[in-house]
C-alpha cells in the first residue's frame, strides 16, 4: 500500500527547477579499481594453483611426461644401434623385479655337451622285471647347471632299457628329494629319455627358468616288448638343482670390459622384470610413455583443430549449411564406433599413422558440435554486443571475447579427451591392433603382462598402476580445468 | 503434487523388467548344472574344451582341427584308426589291392550302422566321394582327392568330365571299389581322413545348403552321436549303440560345455574341474608346474619354416643370402629358450620326426637323416660377405619378416627379427597381419621372409614334399627347381617305399641345403594335462585330435 | 503430433546413417587385404573359382554391393563364410540376446552401485569415501574392462576353488555359459566403467543441484534432511544421469568384444571378432549394421523417454 501511495505523491509533487544543482565532478577513489585487474585467464589460473589435486595430477602427469621424454636417454646404448627396450636376452626370460642378478659369463655361442656312453657296458644283457630294477645311484651334475642347460650324469644299469628324466619346481627351501623320486605324481613332467641303457648323461636345456629352482629326478625304465609300454621304475634318483643365471661373453663385456668366460658380472638392474624375450619391461613401460604421450596430446589436437574449423563454419554460416553440416555429425554419430574403429584399422593395417586416422576419424564431432553451439552462444551473448555497440573492432571481439571464452571449452574438451586416447591404444593392443612389433606402448606392455598375471603378479600390477595412476592424473586435472574455467562454481570448492 | 509422472515411470519399469526377465530366460538355459568331476568318472563322461565352435560338421567341407575332432566322433571312414594310432579296418572289414596297386576294393562291414539304425552301403561312400569333387559342392579340400589320384578326379574338379566318371564305384551294397592313376602307397591312410567319410543321400537331399548346421541332419556311424549342439556355446556326443565296435568304447558321453579361446580362461576351467584335458602354452606350462599337474605332451605334428621369397629382383632370389638365413638361426636356442614347450623339437628338414619310414617300426628321418650346425654367425656373415662384394652393395638391404598375429607369432616375429638384423647386419621389418591377410600377401608376393607353418593332411612324407613344387599353390616363395619337380615326380609315381624314401632325401637335400629355399627349424610340441584318472586320450598329428574314443574314467585302476 | 513428427524425422535421418553405415563397411572389407575364401590351405585355382561362384565373388565389386545393398534392405544379412551353412540373421537372433542380457544386468548392476557411490560421494564431499570413490571410478574409467575380467575370474572363481576348496557345484565358474551364475562375473566386469561413469555424473549433479535456488528454499524452509535428499535432491540430480543409460547399454555392450571371450559367452562380440580375424564379409557387415540399428533405436528411444519424463525438455520436432 504504501508503494501506492508514494508514487501519488510524487506525481502530484511540483519541480522547480532551482531544486537541482549540478554535483561536484568526482574526484578519488570511486572509480579506481582498489584490487589488482584478475582477467579471466588469470582467475582460472589462480584458482588452478588453489587446487592442490591439480597441482598433484599436473606433478604426475609432467615427470611421468619427462620420464618419457629423457627416460630413454639413460639407456644404457647397445653396440648394435637397437634402442634398449627392444634388445632381447634369451638367457633372462621372465625375471622378477630386480636391482641386479650375478650373473655367470658364458661362451657367445651355446656349447651343448655330447652324450656320454659308458664303454664295456652290456647294452644286451636280459631285460630285468620291473621291481628287479636296482635304485639309481651317482646322479650328479656335470659341470656347472645354468639356465642354459643342466648336464646330469648317473651310474648306468644293466638290463634297463633306458633312462627317463623328469623336472619338478622345487616347491620349498629343502625338499624332500627322495620321496618325490619314489612318487610318481610329484616327479613332475617328464623332459627327456635316454633310450640306450649305456648312456649315462642328458643334458636339459628346454624351457629353464632363471627365477626357479628345480628337482631332478632320472629312473631308468624297462619296456615290455609285446606292447612297448614302457614301465618306470619308483627307485630314480633324485637331485636339487638351482641353474645359474647367465650372460655371453660379448654383453657381460659391455659391463664390464675386463670379463672372461667364467667370472661373475652384476647385470643391469630390471625395475619391472623382464618379459617371455627377456626384454626390460620398464624401459618398455618409458618407451611406450613416449608413443602414448605423442598420441594422447596428437590425436585431440588433430581432433579439435578439424572439429573447431567445421563447428565453426556450421555455426557461423547458419541456415542451410548448418543443417546438412549438422546432420553429417548426426550421422557419424550415430554410427558403431566401436566396430569401425577395429574395421578401420584392420583396412589400414598397423602403425602410428593408421593409429592416428582411426582414432581421430570419430572423435571430432564432439569438439564440432560443443564448439558451433559455443559460436552460436557467445555472437549474441550480452557483453559481446556491448562491447561492439562500444565500437569494438571485429579483430578485438574475436581475440578479446570470443575466443578467450571459447579457449576455456577447448581446453577442458581436449584434456578430457587425452586419457581416453591412452585406453583406446591399450584396447586396440589387447585386439592385436595399434602399432607394428617390436615398439612397445603400454598397451602392448599391458596386454603380455595381462596374459602372464598369474605366474608373474608384478610384472602386471607394476604397469598398470603406473596407467592408473597417470590416467587418475588426467582426470583429476581435467576436472579441475573445468572447474577453474567455470566461474558458476566460484567459492562452492 | 509432489510426484506428476510417477505412475508414468512405474509403468517404464515394469515393462523393463519384463524385458529383463525375457532376456534372461532367452539365453540362460536356467539351471542346466554340469558334472561335477567325481559325477563325470561315475558316469564315464569327459568334458572337453574345443576352444570354438566347429566351423563346419560337413565331412566334405573342411578339415579344421576343431571340426576333424568332433567328426572323428561322429562318422567313420573305411579305415580307422585303432588306440595306438594304427591303420585298421573300420566302416569296411576288408580292404584287397590289386597286383599293379591301383584298384582298391573294400567290402562293407554287415553289422556297419548310421546312428539311426539303417545299414552303411557302399553307396553312401560312393556319393561321399563324388561330392567331394563335386564343382558344384565347391570343397575346399577336393585337392585330396587328386592326392589319392583317384581316376579322373583332376578333370571332375576342373569341369572337363561329368562327377559320375569318378572312378569310385559301388559295385553293390557292400562292395566299393575305388580306382587310382598311379599306385599311392599310402592310400589306405587316406582312408582315415574325414573327406572320405560316407555320408547319406537322403539326408543331403532333404537338408539341401543345411545339411550338416543342424542337430537332425548329423547323421553319423562313427562310435559317437551327436545329441546337443547349441551354436557357440556347447555341444555333446553321447555312445552310439549301433556303433558295430560299440563294445571297445568306454566313455559314455563326450561333451564340451563351455567353449573357450582364451588360454588363461581355458586353463582355469580346467583347474576348477570344468574340462579334463588342458593345452598348455608357455605360460600356462609354468603355472601348471607350480601347480604340480602331471604334464604331458605330444608333437601335434606341425612344423615351422621360415620360407624366402626366391621371385627374381627380390633379396633371397641369391642362394648365399638364402643358406646364410639357414645356417644363421639358431634352433635350439628358439626351442630351448623361445618356445619352450615339451615335445619341442628343432627341424631341420621338412619332414617331419614322425613321419613313416619304408619298414614298418622306422620312421623317414631315420633312414634320410638331415643337420648341420646352425647358430653359427662367423660362417652366415661370411656367406652375406660374399654375396655383398658379387653384387658390389656395402649393406645389404632391409628386408620384411612376415608373420601371423597371434601372441606365439608376435613373439616368434620378434625373436627372429633380432637374429637376422644380427645376421645380415640390416633393418628387419616384421610384418605382422592378421592370418589370413597374411596368406593374401604370401599369394600377392609381398614379402622376403614369411614365418609359416604347414601340418600334415596325411601320414606320409609327401604331404610335406609337393609343398615345394613349382606349381604347387601352396609354394608362396616360389621355389623353381625342375631338379626337385622330377624327384618329387618320380616319388609320387613309385611303388617301391625304399626307392621313394630315397628320392624324397635326395630332394630335401636340394631344398634345405643347396637351394636353401626353406629354413625349417620348428617342429612343434604341445605340454598338455588330462583330469586325474582320465587315460587313453590319444594326440594325433593327423586326423581328429585330440581322439577320446578310447578313454576311460580310472584306467587300469577300474578294471581290477 | 509433435512427437510423432520428431520421430518421423529421426527414422529418416536413422535411414540415411544406415545406408552411410553400409557403404562405409563395405568399403572398409573390401579394402581388407585377402577374402573370405582364403583359409589355412591354399585352394587349387578350379576350386577356388567354384568357390567365388557359389558365392557371388566373382562379380564385379559395384554389382556385389548393390546386391548386398538389396539383401540387407530387405532384412535377408547372408550366409556366414566362417561357419558354413550359418545365416548371420541366426546369428543375431541367438548371440544377440546374450550379449544384450550380460549387457543389461551390467548396466542396471553398475546404474545402482553407481548412483549409491555418486551419492555418498557428493554428501561427504572432499572426505575420504569422495576420493576412494573417486579413485574407484577413475581405475574402473582408464584400465580396460578385460584386465579386471583377468582379475576376477582368477580371484573369484579359480582361487576360491582350488585353494580354499569351495565346492565347485556351488560356486562360480571361470568360464561358461547356460546358467544363471554365468552371468556374475562377465557383468561384474563389464559393469565398472558404468559405475564409474554414473558416480563421477551422479556426484557432479548432486553437486550442482545442491548450489539450486529450490534446495536452498527447501532448506530454508526446514524441509528434512531426508525429504530434501530424496525428494529435492536425488530426483533432480537423476535426470541426466537417466539420459546416458540408453547408448551405455550399447556401449557396455562394445567392452564384450574381449570379455566374451575370456569367459566363453557366446554373445555377439565373440562373432564379430571371429569374423573379423576371418575376413567373415557377411558376418561383418551384418552385425556393424544391425549394432548401428541398434544404437540409433536406444538413443531414439531414450530421447522420446526423456522427454516424457523430464518435463522441463520438450522434444522439438
Amino acid at each position: 500500500m504504501s508503494t501506492t501511495l508514494n508514487t501519488q505523491a510524487v506525481e502530484t509533487t511540483e519541480f522547480s527547477k532551482e531544486l537541482f544543482k549540478p554535483m561536484p565532478a568526482v574526484t578519488g577513489d570511486a572509480e579506481r579499481l582498489s584490487r589488482p585487474v584478475i582477467g579471466y585467464w588469470k582467475d582460472a589460473l589462480l584458482r588452478l594453483v588453489r587446487n592442490r589435486t591439480a597441482l598433484f595430477s599436473l606433478t604426475v602427469i609432467t615427470s611421468i611426461g619427462l620420464l618419457g621424454i629423457v627416460g630413454p636417454f639413460f639407456f644404457p646404448s647397445m653396440p648394435d644401434g637397437l634402442s634398449y627396450e627392444n634388445v632381447q636376452n634369451p638367457d633372462l626370460i621372465n625375471l622378477a623385479p630386480t636391482l641386479g642378478d650375478e650373473l655367470l659369463v658364458l661362451d657367445d655361442a651355446t656349447a651343448y655337451p655330447d652324450d656320454l656312453v659308458k664303454e664295456g657296458f652290456n647294452a644286451e644283457a636280459p631285460l630285468l622285471a620291473p621291481e628287479a630294477v636296482p635304485p639309481l645311484s651317482g646322479l650328479r651334475v656335470e659341470g656347472k647347471a645354468t639356465v642354459n642347460g643342466v648336464t646330469l650324469v648317473w651310474e648306468p644299469i644293466e638290463g634297463v632299457s633306458g633312462y627317463s628324466v623328469f623336472r619338478a619346481l622345487a616347491s620349498s627351501q629343502t625338499p624332500d628329494v627322495a620321496a618325490m623320486a619314489a612318487d610318481p605324481s610329484q616327479r613332475g613332467f617328464q623332459v627327456g629319455s635316454v633310450s640306450n641303457p649305456a648312456q649315462y648323461s642328458y643334458t636339459d636345456s628346454a624351457g629353464l627358468d632363471p627365477a626357479e629352482r628345480y628337482v631332478y629326478i632320472v629312473a631308468p625304465f624297462v619296456s615290455n616288448p609285446e606292447t612297448l609300454e614302457e614301465v618306470v621304475s619308483e627307485k630314480g634318483a633324485g637331485l636339487l638343482v638351482e641353474p645359474r643365471k647367465t650372460i655371453t661373453l660379448s654383453d657381460a663385456q659391455e659391463l664390464e670390459p675386463q670379463a672372461a668366460v667364467g667370472d661373475t658380472v652384476v647385470g643391469r638392474p630390471h625395475f619391472f622384470g623382464t618379459d617371455a624375450l627377456g626384454r626390460d619391461i620398464f624401459s618398455r613401460m618409458v618407451s611406450g610413455t613416449r608413443v602414448d604421450f605423442f598420441l594422447a596430446l596428437l590425436v585431440p589436437t588433430i581432433a579439435l583443430l578439424f572439429g573447431l574449423a567445421y563447428g565453426a563454419i556450421s555455426g557461423l554460416a547458419g541456415g542451410k549449411v548448418d543443417t546438412f553440416l549438422m546432420r553429417v555429425i548426426e550421422i557419424i554419430d550415430s554410427l558403431p564406433e566401436l566396430l569401425l574403429f577395429i574395421l578401420l584399422q584392420v583396412a589400414m593395417g598397423k602403425g602410428i599413422p593408421s593409429l592416428i586416422i582411426a582414432l581421430s576419424a570419430f572423435a571430432w564431432t564432439s569438439y564440432a558440435r560443443i564448439l558451433r553451439g559455443e559460436v552460436l552462444r557467445l555472437r549474441e551473448i550480452e557483453f559481446v554486443h556491448a562491447s561492439r555497440l562500444l565500437g569494438a573492432s571485429t579483430r578485438s571481439l574475436i581475440f578479446r571475447h570470443i575466443a578467450p571464452n571459447l579457449l576455456g571449452v577447448i581446453l577442458v574438451l581436449w584434456s578430457g579427451h587425452i586419457p581416453r586416447i591412452i585406453t583406446y591404444e591399450a584396447f586396440l593392443s589387447l585386439l592385436g591392433l595399434g602399432v607394428e612389433a617390436p615398439m612397445a606402448t603400454w598397451g602392448t606392455v599391458l596386454q603380455e603382462a595381462g596374459n602372464r598375471f598369474q605366474i608373474a603378479p608384478l610384472q602386471f600390477f607394476m604397469p598398470a598402476s603406473i596407467m592408473a595412476i597417470t590416467l587418475l592424473a588426467f582426470f583429476l586435472l581435467g576436472d579441475a580445468l573445468r572447474d577453474a574455467f567455470d566461474p558458476k562454481l566460484r567459492g562452492r570448492e | 503434487m509432489f510426484l506428476p509422472y510417477a505412475p508414468r515411470r512405474s509403468s517404464l519399469a515394469v515393462a523393463a523388467s519384463f524385458a529383463f526377465a525375457g532376456l534372461f530366460a532367452f539365453s540362460a538355459n536356467a539351471f542346466a548344472q554340469q558334472k561335477s568331476q567325481a559325477e563325470r568318472r561315475a558316469a564315464q563322461e569327459v568334458y572337453w574344451n574345443p576352444g570354438d565352435e566347429p566351423p563346419s560338421m560337413d565331412p566334405t567341407k573342411q578339415a579344421d582341427s576343431v571340426s576333424g575332432a568332433w567328426l572323428t566322433h561322429l562318422f567313420e571312414g573305411l579305415m580307422t584308426t585303432d588306440k595306438n594310432g594304427d591303420m585298421v579296418p573300420g566302416a569296411a572289414e576288408k580292404m584287397s589291392v590289386s597286383a599293379d596297386g591301383k584298384t582298391y576294393t573294400f567290402t562293407i562291414r554287415k553289422n556297419a550302422k548310421w546312428h539311426d539304425g539303417k545299414p552303411v552301403t557302399a553307396q553312401d561312400f560312393e556319393f561321399a566321394f563324388k561330392r567331394l569333387v563335386d564343382p558344384a559342392y565347391a570343397s575346399e579340400y577336393s585337392f585330396i582327392a587328386e592326392t589319392a589320384q583317384i581316376v579322373n578326379a583332376t578333370e571332375i574338379i576342373g569341369k572337363k568330365l561329368p562327377t559320375d566318371q569318378l572312378g569310385a564305384k559301388a559295385l553293390n551294397d557292400s562292395t566299393f571299389e575305388v580306382k587310382l592313376k598311379n599306385p599311392v602307397t599310402f592310400f589306405p591312410s587316406l582312408m582315415a581322413f574325414n573327406t572320405f567319410f560316407p555320408i547319406r543321400k537322403d539326408l543331403v537331399e532333404k537338408h539341401g545348403d543345411k545339411f550338416a548346421t543342424n542337430l537332425e541332419s548329423l547323421v553319423g556311424n562313427g562310435p559317437f552321436k551327436l545329441v546337443q549342439w547349441q551354436k557357440e556355446a556347447s555341444m555333446r556326443m553321447e555312445k552310439a549303440p549301433t556303433y558295430w565296435n560299440a563294445k571297445a568304447i568306454k566313455i559314455t558321453a563326450l561333451e564340451a560345455p563351455v567353449m573357450v579361446k582364451d588360454a588363461g580362461a581355458s586353463y582355469n576351467l580346467f583347474r576348477t574341474g570344468g574340462t579334463d584335458l588342458v593345452g598348455l602354452d608357455f605360460e600356462r606350462l609354468k603355472l601348471a608346474q607350480k601347480d604340480k599337474l602331471a604334464i604331458k605332451s605330444h608333437s601335434d605334428g606341425a612344423v615351422f619354416y621360415l620360407q624366402m621369397n626366391t621371385v627374381d629382383g627380390k633379396l633371397f632370389s641369391n642362394v648365399k643370402l638364402r643358406q646364410a638365413l639357414s645356417i644363421g638361426i639358431n634352433r635350439r636356442e628358439y626351442i630351448n629358450k623361445i618356445s619352450a614347450i615339451p615335445g619341442d623339437k628343432p627341424a631341420f628338414g621338412v619332414i617331419p620326426d614322425y613321419m613313416p619310414g619304408s619298414k614298418k617300426g622306422s620312421t623317414y628321418r631315420k633312414e634320410a637323416p638331415l643337420a648341420f650346425k646352425d647358430g653359427d654367425l662367423a660362417k652366415a656373415k661370411s656367406l652375406v660377405k660374399e654375396y655383398l662384394a658379387e653384387t658390389k652393395q656395402a649393406k645389404v638391404p632391409s628386408f620384411t619378416l612376415l608373420t601371423g598375429d597371434s601372441s606365439t607369432a608376435k613373439r616368434d616375429s620378434e625373436y627372429f627379427q633380432q637374429t637376422l638384423s644380427k645376421v645380415f647386419d640390416t633393418e628387419v621389418k616384421v610384418d605382422s597381419v592378421p592370418f589370413k591377410t597374411r596368406l593374401q600377401k604370401m599369394r600377392d608376393s609381398q614379402f622376403d621372409v614369411v614365418a609359416a607353418g604347414w601340418g600334415p593332411d596325411y601320414l606320409d612324407a609327401m604331404t610335406f614334399a609337393d609343398l615345394f613344387m613349382q606349381n604347387n599353390s601352396n609354394n608362396h616363395g616360389q621355389f623353381k627347381d625342375s631338379k626337385y619337380d622330377e624327384l618329387i615326380l618320380s616319388a609320387q609315381k613309385s611303388a617301391d617305399p625304399a626307392e621313394r624314401i630315397n628320392l624324397i632325401k635326395q630332394a630335401e637335400k636340394i631344398l634345405i641345403v643347396d637351394k636353401a629355399a626353406i629354413a625349417a627349424y620348428h617342429q612343434r610340441g604341445r605340454a598338455y594335462v588330462l583330469a586325474n584318472g582320465l587315460t587313453g586320450v590319444r594326440r594325433a598329428q593327423v586326423g581328429g585330435d585330440p581322439d577320446f574314443r578310447f578313454a576311460s574314467w580310472g584306467g587300469a585302476a577300474a578294471k581290477k | 503430433m509433435r512427437l510423432a513428427r520428431f520421430i518421423f524425422k529421426r527414422l529418416l535421418l536413422a535411414l540415411v546413417t544406415l545406408f552411410t553405415l553400409f557403404t562405409i563397411t563395405f568399403v572398409l572389407t573390401r579394402a581388407v587385404p585377402g577374402d573370405p575364401l582364403v583359409k589355412t590351405k591354399e585352394i587349387p585355382e578350379e576350386t577356388r573359382r567354384n568357390l567365388e561362384a557359389r558365392y557371388g565373388l566373382d562379380k564385379p565389386l559395384f554389382e556385389q554391393y548393390l546386391l548386398a545393398l538389396k539383401n540387407t534392405a530387405s532384412g535377408n544379412l547372408g550366409e556366414s563364410f566362417r561357419t558354413i551353412g550359418r545365416e548371420v540373421n541366426d546369428i543375431i537372433a541367438e548371440q544377440f540376446p546374450v550379449s544384450a542380457s550380460i549387457g543389461l544386468v551390467a548396466v542396471v548392476f553398475g546404474t545402482f552401485v553407481g548412483l549409491g557411490l555418486g551419492i555418498a560421494a557428493a554428501l561427504y564431499r572432499n572426505s575420504l569415501i569422495d576420493r576412494a570413490a573417486m579413485f574407484l571410478c577413475v581405475a574402473g574409467i582408464s584400465l580396460p574392462s578385460f584386465l579386471f575380467a583377468y582379475m576376477f575370474q582368477y580371484f573369484l572363481a579359480v582361487y576360491p576353488l582350488t585353494e580354499l576348496g569351495v565346492d565347485p557345484q556351488t560356486w562360480l565358474r571361470p568360464a561358461g555359459w547356460g546358467e544363471l551364475r554365468d552371468y556374475i562375473l562377465p557383468s561384474f566386469a563389464l559393469s565398472l566403467g558404468t559405475i564409474a561413469l554414473i558416480t563421477r555424473m551422479m556426484r557432479s549433479q548432486m553437486v550442482e543441484v545442491s548450489f539450486s535456488e529450490y534446495v536452498k528454499t527447501a532448506k530454508a524452509k526446514g524441509v528434512s534432511t531426508l525429504r530434501l535428499l530424496f525428494l529435492h535432491q536425488i530426483r533432480n540430480a537423476i535426470m541426466p544421469v537417466v539420459s546416458i543409460l540408453g547408448p551405455l547399454v550399447v556401449a557396455v555392450m562394445g567392452g564384450g568384444l574381449i570379455i566374451e571371450n575370456i569367459f566363453g559367452i557366446p554373445g555377439l562380440g565373440k562373432a564379430f571378432l571371429n569374423s573379423i580375424t576371418n575376413n567373415d564379409y557377411s558376418v561383418i557387415m551384418g552385425l556393424t549394421i544391425f549394432f548401428g540399428g541398434f544404437f540409433i533405436i536406444v538413443n531414439l528411444i531414450t530421447d522420446v523417454l526423456y522427454g516424457l519424463i523430464d518435463p522441463r525438455i520438450r522434444v522439438n520436432a
